[in-house]
């Protein structure tokens, strides 16, 4: 891709091994650095969860699942951005576009996108897929030390695979 | 390999994140190995329509979408997306393009 890749991940909205009871749990600790950050506004957590009970997210990724929720409206979106969350323990999602015999994944670290239709999304999205599909990078992100560390990590994935 | 442009669809749930993953994957790779092609993303709300209107030769989904689809349109896109299997599926893409009838 030629466009400039300029999406950074903050490191205000990475959080690192937070307790989670469920994916509904898990969904609405992620987005508070969203939250507080004003990228979003405060529904956004229950858009996100009501998409994901339609077509989840969770991808059966190595050597820990993922999970990029996201909602499928930009109505409460203030500002693109996504935020980061790894899990103390596991919780299950749904597979993505999985169908009932499917099993649930095993989901350790959550993306939750703010996105609108744009130019910065693509660069977002793109960053992200080299995050979560190399699993060297994915192992490293699982073993990050501080948000900062994390957020390095992710930002300095390739511009293009 | 036929001497037109190879259609494809790629869809997901919402058509947001990860049709548009699977979109620049595709590209990325058939930009490499020079083959004319043009790629358009949808819904799985919008798939059914898109493939009659549109009459594509491959559709790549993230998981099953809600209908069936006859034999050797549709790919699970999933091993795209997370890079499990990514090369084999890519490259059985290219295989079938050469494949095509014109």
């Amino acid at each position: 891709m030629a466009q400039e890749n300029t999406f950074k991940l903050l490191t205000q909205c990475v959080q690192l091994d937070v307790s989670a009871l469920d994916w509904q749990d898990a969904i609405r600790k992620a987005c508070h650095p969203l939250v507080d950050g004003g990228f979003v506004k405060d529904g956004y957590s229950e858009d996100v969860i009501s998409r994901e009970m339609q077509w989840a997210t969770g991808l059966p990724t190595t050597p820990a699942g993922v999970a990029i929720p996201h909602a499928l409206k930009p109505d409460n979106v203030v500002d693109e951005q996504i935020a980061a969350c790894r899990l103390a323990s596991p919780v299950k999602f749904a597979q993505s576009g999985g169908s009932a015999q499917d099993e649930a994944i095993d989901v350790s670290l959550l993306f939750i996108l703010a996105l609108k239709d744009s130019q910065a999304q693509l660069h977002l999205l793109q960053k992200l897929m080299i995050a979560i599909s190399d699993e060297a990078m994915l192992t490293a992100l699982l073993r990050a030390s501080a948000p900062s560390d994390f957020s390095n990590i992710f930002n300095s994935a390739a511009s293009a695979t | 390999m036929v001497n037109r442009k190879v259609k494809i669809v790629v869809a997901c749930g919402a058509a947001i994140a990860q049709s548009s993953m699977l979109q620049m994957m595709i590209s990325s790779f058939l930009d490499k190995k020079k083959v004319s092609y043009e790629i358009q993303k949808c819904t799985f709300y919008e798939l059914q329509s898109k493939v009659k209107s549109w009459d594509p030769d491959f559709v790549y989904t993230v998981g099953q979408p809600p209908f069936q689809m006859r034999e050797g349109l549709h790919y699970d896109g999933m091993s795209i997306f997370t890079g499990v299997g990514r090369d084999k599926t890519l490259d059985e893409l290219y295989n079938m393009i050469q494949n095509l009838e014109p």
